[in-house]
């Protein structure tokens, strides 16, 4: 019966590899995602209000920086029904925030946010919180074209998108 | 997907009914926690209620859980586990109510036999999560031969989770909820998607387990590494992993060296090795911090210190206040203090009154600059009373140098 076992499991093995190998023939594609910057709806309760922007599928190294438009006058952040003051912008997964400004612009935000510590693949990279205006309808929204991103060795990360969509996986 | 969605609620509703009234084999579970912020300019800061039933039928065990957050109707599952036949089956399926969304379906088949293990997968992630639609099989195969460990996974649109994979997470964006399983389908069809062999339990001389793993997907060979643990180096105190990974245009060799420290008492301190400029040479060795802990008589009195901020970090209640470096606390999706240095606790723990227990937990942070006394950041206070077997009575509170941050109370309902 062992003996069977051990067989069997060798068969088993050598008959997945060879579907694996014949695999390699490419008879498959398996499809591409690509790198998504993820930026998810404003969450309002009460007078605060909460934004939650992550990253799926990063190439290899992962996202060690990233930076929101490259200085005041040049934002890739608008916003409305926000008071900008208000604004707090915290790093996840290992992300500082060592620039920021949401206030010199009225509506408008730059930053820059750096991993010192790994690469992220995928996962929550910053939380902005902030206080609503009065009777305003708050959006927050990204300019994808002022956007840009480097992984772990420095290199710029291309072919990405923008989402919203409402579950991601990572 | 209206239509899944009204039989998962109509189920639901119908097990959380059934249960209600008393039906013999449902077991019950509703946990309650609201969060208020006196000081903000939001009173209720957060609220969730978690809400389980299971019911129990022929071997097997079917469940329905349903999670609600400040914002809404969060998540829907409905899972079954039991035996059939010769199998141990799990069946998982996962709505967005908030969103009216079917999210993500597995199905596992898992027997035993003559000592080798054989598991069949099944996924499906819908067009409605990032990546989807998606669905894919996978099959496992695990066995001995001749004392070598052999796991031979055959990816056909799907993978499984295991020692270099996590499985799936699925991420309500908006909030950063998350709910995770085995079953990771990566593309519509089942067609062949990769082969995974893990040949693993040699022990040969200096190297305690050498480990080689062949992973070769679609498109190709992926990668080739030989993992070997537990290399002696002829020092007592110092041992070393090694990893060397071929891909098709890269080798990367690993080296990990770790420090054989023994447990002294109630003290865990935590050492970790520079590496120099020079690759496979080290700097020095680092004291990152420690973990002091001595209980007496259902008190536990705990210091955690970070003597190494930036690359050390102290990690939420949740995930047990525990030392952790940054890597690994990112690596393991820890959720973690990046500003306190230093953690003060005092649990107390015993029993309430008819058959309860009671547990009262109090964590004080400190933190770099801040201008409190001792610099003091935050504090933590988490009372619970159980109050008989069925019924638990939570109030916690958060104070920090601006005031009362939340306070919370709680309960959680078992019958």
């Amino acid at each position: 019966m062992k003996r069977r076992a051990r067989w069997a499991t060798l068969g088993a093995i050598g008959l997945g590899l060879a579907v694996g190998l014949a695999g390699c023939i490419g008879f498959w594609q398996t499809a591409v995602q690509p790198p998504t910057l993820i930026v998810g709806p404003v969450m309002v309760t009460g007078t605060e209000g909460y934004v939650v922007v992550s990253v799926a599928d990063m190439p290899d190294g992962g996202l060690a920086s990233i930076q929101f438009g490259s200085s005041p006058g040049n934002e890739a952040i608008t916003f409305t029904g926000i008071e900008g003051a208000s604004i707090v912008c915290e790093g996840k997964n290992g992300f500082v925030v060592p620039a920021e400004d949401y206030t010199t612009t009225p509506g408008k935000g730059v930053l820059i946010a750096v991993n010192g510590t790994t690469g992220i693949l995928g996962g929550e990279i910053l939380r902005f919180t902030f206080t609503v205006t009065p009777g305003g309808n708050p959006t927050f929204t990204v300019d994808e074209a002022k956007v840009t991103m480097a992984d772990d060795s420095n290199e710029f990360i291309t072919g990405w998108d923008l989402s919203d969509a409402e579950y991601h996986t990572r | 997907m209206t239509r899944r969605i009204f039989i998962a609620t109509m189920l639901s509703v119908a097990l959380t009914g059934l249960a209600l009234v008393g039906g013999a084999p449902f077991d019950v579970t509703w946990d309650v926690l609201l969060s208020l912020d006196p000081d903000g300019g939001t009173f209720v800061d957060a609220f969730q209620s978690i809400v389980e039933v299971d019911y129990t039928l022929s071997g097997f065990t079917g469940t329905s859980r349903s999670e609600f957050q400040e914002f809404g109707f969060l998540w829907q599952e409905l899972s079954a586990v039991g035996k059939l036949g010769a199998f141990d089956v799990r069946a998982d399926i996962l709505f967005g109510p908030s969103t009216g969304d079917y999210l993500y379906a597995q199905l596992i088949g898992e027997m035993a036999i003559g000592g080798a293990e054989i598991g069949v997968y099944y996924a499906q992630l819908s067009d409605a999560i990032l990546g989807g639609a998606a669905d894919g099989f996978a099959f496992r195969l695990a066995g001995s031969v001749g004392g070598l460990d052999i796991v031979s996974i055959t990816e056909l649109g799907a993978r499984i989770a295991d020692d270099d994979f996590d499985g799936i997470e699925i991420v309500h964006t908006a909030s950063g909820f998350s709910r995770s399983y085995a079953t990771d389908p990566v593309v519509p069809g089942q067609g062949f998607t990769g082969q995974k062999v893990t040949v693993g339990g040699l022990s040969v001389g200096c190297v305690d387990d050498v480990e080689t793993t062949l992973y070769v997907t679609c498109a190709g060979f992926d990668e080739l590494s030989f993992a070997l643990s537990g290399i002696d180096s002829g020092l007592s105190w110092l041992a070393y992993d090694l990893e060397v990974a071929f891909a098709v245009q890269t080798k990367t060799v690993t080296v990990t060296p770790r420090l054989l420290v023994a447990e002294v008492l109630c003290l865990t301190p935590m050492f970790g090795i520079m590496p120099a400029s020079a690759t496979f040479s080290l700097d020095g060795i680092v004291l990152g911090g420690f973990d002091l802990t001595y209980s007496w008589n259902g008190v536990t009195l705990r210091d955690v210190t970070v003597l190494d901020p930036g690359r050390y970090v102290i990690t939420t209640p949740a995930y047990g206040s525990a030392l952790e470096s940054l890597a690994d606390a990112i690596d393991g999706g820890h959720a973690y203090y990046a500003d306190y240095w230093e953690l003060l606790s005092l649990l107390i723990d015993g029993e309430a009154c008819c058959g309860g227990r009671y547990a009262l937990r109090i964590d004080t942070y400190f933190e770099q600059g801040a201008g409190g006394i001792f610099g003091w950041g935050m504090t933590e206070v988490e009372g619970t009373v159980g109050i008989g077997r069925a019924t638990e009575l939570t109030l916690a509170l958060q104070l920090d140098a601006g005031g009362l941050e939340t306070l919370s109370i709680g309960f959680g309902l078992t019958w």
